[in-house]
């Protein structure tokens, strides 16, 4: 990487203005402020990585703002891209402090999914000389005409948590959306700034774009982080599995103080609402001072929350990631994690909340819900002290966002194709787009696609005058209606029968409830009342209920560094020396594991079978993270299948996987040495993902990005109910008319690449091919196969004909 | 093929997902959505209109190998306004011509603004629901009474589901305490609806070529 010059304030007098404020402040720019704001002023972009609370707003902001008020112009100048709207806020609030006490002449606004109508209006006519926005948001702005003259002033794009979008769709469309700035504005400067990465270099390349040199800026500053875990007198009190483990309530009460400022971190919006109900149970008394926050409460509510925790009226925060991100919550003292982060970068992160102090030490409790979790903790604090922390990689072209992309700018201003390539071609993600993908994708949108004659009616966007546009109003506005990349499911609005927000729910929890029925959500009991145009109205009740809704969404899987760790602590547990609390605690299981089955050395493969009234169970335990497990799975499965006609469900988690067959199959009959086979790894996994539905599946995200699925529209219901389709019908008659359509190649590359994680499941068959195989068969599944067993989510396989699939069920439902 | 006898009414399920009434010569279907296809592609959604082909060779196969001097259809015809288009209509009015059998249309909540926007198809409509001996034909559901009421309009699906396995499978719908057999749906690309089995319902899977009994 390129050094920066070393910094200095005289060099630049344009500096004067901003380090005023900060002596005012009775502060000292740190080395990477004034590091950040040298290269800013002498053209550069980059990236800053630095810890959280160490100051990075100003580092990214204040060159910038020098350079305005030392040569003032017109217009927006600086664009600030946050990932979440709740943010923008603080943001403001913060940028804003120096201006107002300077009495500098700037003006900061900001524009969310939150801002109103009118405002926004008037921003399009008018920008205010900083904007804070959201990656959504910028895309919409640039769905209007007239993007040239908006943007031809920006000097700066800021994009902050960058290591949160980076690897995610949201991140693409943001590179995207940089690349028609840069080509609006071609003098426009990147900074981006992140958490700690393994791969900063690549994450600064996305950033920049291909055709500048990124400058990194890190700061030296050393954070200690120490992991302490709450343990139960005995291990007793553990479940083998499940998530909740709620029995050790008691001893986090214990553990925690009332008057310390806590946030407490569970992976899913359900164990949130799980472990609040429980710790108001143990705190009557101090309901007022315990909140509850996640992303599916209400807007206003979750700010009222942060608000009270920022003056110190509430004290602990049960909350998912949703607080993950946040400018300064200076109060917070304590951080609790619930059950395992699963990845060392969200533990620093989390940690991270709890010191907010440039230099400092972060502490985090860990409380494990399950027996397994245990050997985690100390995977974690090894892979902690190895300083093995995770990449996070940019998508590889995917077409769904290009595609949306594309419609967006067709909406606005139009755009050129051939400038257009060359622009797309700059960025990390589409530099290897093709001119044959190019073309697929312009004809796609034009006509519909290469099925010749298909789509007569077809209308989406026109080619005028050299620039590809869309002239229809109801296609734009249904295409802005959708713009984003965050595939949900379909959301329903609970409110109270006052019209009171409370928040919202999936729908296929909702359609599961009857009149009367109570739940409890967003920390209160509700009865439900009625469901109306996608409302759930609900009255509060005081009957007590344990159904919670649950939410879809990517389950976490073990990083690949933690995995290596985690198999280490099964072998170092089993010696005796060098327990530490958490494998002496384990330790009762581990032993009961090696009495009903066999606990594996480093140099074994367990695999466990056994039959229950459900079926023949397989067992296999490599302890390399959920998503290798589901390929390895998969291959397995379709080997066994391949061999004998079969239907096999498929769970997995971060220690193994099963698969169910119907009862006697034969297992150990069919199973050889070829299932380590690496030479037709990834034609079996193909051939796997034929006789399953995971292309299918995975498709759903993509027919909503690429705009061929409406999540419905508030103001034309009739012209809805008319379009409303399954993305699974759609996959079927793609697959039926147009197999070569790019979105389903889309598909199953996102099934290989990212689902079943296709580079790691090589290097891990690669790793179990030299293990000794230790088969077992037992009577009831084991300690470390009872996990396996009450996971609810499976996938399926089946190379039967459906007849003797119904002919199965219908047996097994008369025996009932 | 599946036969029952409901009401003293012989009916035959067919797993082309329709129903065929010896006594009264007659063939039902239900929910064909011709032209849903276009109304996508006006949406910019490309769907091919092949859907319409496919649908319509279907229904033109049946007519041959069935026979019926009568085609009822309980509703939903065309998709919506935008399916009126002459890539839609003129394979439709083709098989008009073509087979020889007299169409009866109950007109369906889709087709509804469509009546007199298509004009002349020269088959008869019915915007009520028809009753013909102990038989009463809808399209949507009516409130039981000592007919069998037979309609379409829900798509019925069901979804089986045990530990190992998991399908989801068009069905005729057969409810004992309303008196009402419900259609699945005819057209290629449409979706479905799934329903309950109850202790007083049957449903009639289709799987494949077969018409298997469901009931709990």
């Amino acid at each position: 990487m390129p050094k920066t010059s070393a910094p200095s304030v005289s060099d630049r007098p344009s500096l004067q203005p901003i380090v005023h404020w900060f002596k005012t402040q009775g502060w000292q720019p740190l080395p990477f402020q004034l590091e950040t704001w040298n290269a800013y002023l002498s053209g550069k972009s980059g990236m800053i990585q630095v810890p959280t609370g160490a100051g990075k707003t100003y580092a990214a902001v204040m060159g910038a703002i020098a350079d305005m008020l030392h040569t003032p112009s017109k217009g927006l100048q600086l664009l600030y891209i946050t990932p979440l709207r709740a943010l923008s806020r603080d943001i403001e609030q913060s940028i804003l402090r120096p201006i107002q006490e300077m009495g500098w002449k700037l003006r900061v606004e900001s524009r969310t999914g939150d801002t109103s109508s009118s405002r926004k209006t008037r921003q399009l006519k008018t920008m205010p000389d900083l904007l804070i926005t959201t990656p959504e948001s910028l895309a919409l702005m640039l769905s209007y005409q007239d993007a040239k003259q908006r943007f031809e002033s920006l000097r700066l794009v800021i994009i902050d948590e960058w290591h949160e979008l980076l690897s995610s769709k949201r991140g693409t469309q943001t590179e995207l959306c940089l690349s028609r700035l840069r080509e609006l504005q071609p003098t426009v400067q990147t900074w981006a700034v992140s958490a700690t990465l393994g791969n900063v270099q690549e994450a600064a390349q996305v950033a920049v774009g291909l055709n500048h040199e990124p400058v990194i800026i890190q700061s030296h500053l050393k954070r200690e982080t120490i992991i302490k875990s709450i343990l139960p007198a005995s291990v007793d009190s553990f479940p083998w599995a499940g998530h909740l483990g709620l029995r050790l309530f008691e001893t986090l009460v214990e553990a925690l103080d009332i008057n310390t400022s806590t946030l407490i971190f569970t992976n899913t919006r359900s164990q949130a609402e799980r472990w609040y109900q429980a710790l108001l149970f143990a705190m009557p008394d101090h309901g007022d001072r315990i909140a509850l926050h996640h992303g599916s409460i209400d807007v206003k509510a979750r700010e009222a929350i942060e608000a009270g925790l920022k003056a110190g009226q509430v004290k602990w925060v049960v909350c998912t990631s949703s607080l993950d991100l946040g400018v300064d919550f200076q109060p917070v003292e304590q951080v609790v994690q619930i059950g395992s982060a699963k990845n060392l970068a969200r533990l620093l992160q989390r940690a991270g909340r709890s010191a907010h102090v440039p230099e400092g030490r972060s502490e985090v409790l860990f409380l494990p819900t399950n027996a397994l979790e245990l050997l985690e903790i100390s995977a974690f604090r090894n892979g902690l002290k190895a300083g093995d922390i995770e990449s996070r990689s940019p998508l590889q072209k995917p077409y769904d966002v290009l595609i949306q992309h594309l419609i967006t700018l067709a909406c606005g201003d139009g755009f050129k194709p051939d400038e257009t390539l060359q622009t797309l071609r700059q960025t990390v993600s589409y530099s290897t787009l093709t001119n044959d993908e190019f073309a697929w994708i312009l004809e796609f949108i034009e006509s519909g696609g290469q099925c010749l004659g298909a789509y007569p009616r077809y209308k989406k966007v026109g080619l005028i005058d050299g620039s590809y546009q869309v002239t229809e109003p109801q296609i734009a506005r249904m295409h802005r209606m959708g713009i984003g990349t965050i595939a949900s499911h379909q959301a329903v609005r609970v409110v109270y029968t006052n019209r009171k927000e409370i928040g919202t729910v999936e729908e296929t929890f909702v359609s599961r409830l009857k009149k009367g029925d109570v739940f409890f959500f967003a920390g209160r009991q509700l009865e439900f009342f009625m469901m109306k145009d996608m409302v759930a109205y609900v009255k509060g009740t005081t009957q007590k209920s344990t159904v919670t809704p649950s939410w879809g969404g990517g389950n976490l899987t073990i990083s690949d560094s933690l995995s290596t760790h985690l198999r280490h602590e099964i072998e170092t547990a089993q010696q005796d020396n060098a327990l530490n609390r958490e494998l002496n605690c384990i330790r009762p299981i581990l032993t009961a594991q090696q009495r009903l089955s066999h606990l594996p050395a480093t140099n074994e493969l367990l695999i466990e079978v056994c039959q229950t009234r459900e079926g023949q169970h397989l067992y296999v335990f490599p302890f390399a993270g959920r998503f290798v497990h589901e390929g390895l799975g998969f291959l397995w499965g379709y080997r066994f299948a391949n061999q004998k006609k079969t239907t096999l469900a498929i769970s997995v988690n971060d220690y193994g996987f099963e698969i169910l067959a119907p009862k006697n199959y034969p297992f150990y009959d069919l199973f050889s040495d070829t299932f380590f086979e690496l030479k037709s790894l990834y034609d079996d996994i193909k051939a796997s993902m034929n006789i399953s539905e995971l292309t299918q599946r995975r498709f759903r995200s993509i027919a909503q990005v690429a705009g061929l699925v409406f999540k419905g529209y508030p103001s034309a219901k009739k012209t809805a109910g008319q379009l409303q389709v399954s993305s699974s019908l759609i996959y079927e008659v793609f697959s039926k008319y147009e197999p070569n359509n790019l979105l389903l190649k889309q598909a199953e590359r996102e099934v290989i690449e990212h689902q079943l994680e296709f580079h790691r499941l090589a290097n891990t068959l690669a790793r179990l091919q030299s293990l000794k195989v230790v088969w077992r068969v037992t009577k009831r599944p084991s300690p470390l196969a009872f996990p396996l067993l009450v996971e609810r989510l499976s996938s399926r396989l089946s190379n039967e004909t459906l007849l003797d699939r119904i002919e199965r069920m219908k047996q097994m439902w008369d025996d009932k | 093929m599946h036969d029952i006898n409901l009401l003293g009414v012989n009916l035959q399920l067919l797993p082309e997902k329709a129903v065929f009434i010896k006594e009264l010569n007659m063939l039902l279907v239900a929910d064909i959505h011709l032209g849903k296809a276009e109304t996508f592609q006006a949406a910019g959604i490309p769907i091919a209109n092949a859907v319409n082909q496919a649908t319509l060779h279907r229904l033109q196969t049946l007519c041959s190998t069935v026979q019926p001097q009568q085609l009822m259809i309980l509703g939903d015809l065309f998709h919506s306004r935008l399916a009126l288009v002459s890539e839609v209509l003129e394979p439709w009015n083709q098989f008009l011509r073509t087979s020889n059998v007299a169409v009866q249309l109950i007109v369906g909540n889709h087709d509804r603004p469509l009546v007199k926007a298509s004009g002349n198809h020269s088959i008869s409509c019915s915007t009520t629901p028809i009753q013909l001996g102990n038989i009463r034909f809808s399209h949507e559901p009516e409130p039981p009474t000592s007919s069998l009421n037979i309609c379409g309009h829900v798509h019925p699906c069901v979804r089986l589901r045990t530990k190992l396995d998991d399908l989801r499978l068009p069905c005729f719908f057969h409810d004992r305490q309303l008196n009402q057999l419900t259609l699945p749906s005819f057209g290629d690309f449409t979706g479905g609806y799934e329903v309950r089995l109850t202790h007083h319902s049957t449903a009639y899977v289709i799987v494949e070529n077969a018409v298997i009994p469901l009931s709990r």
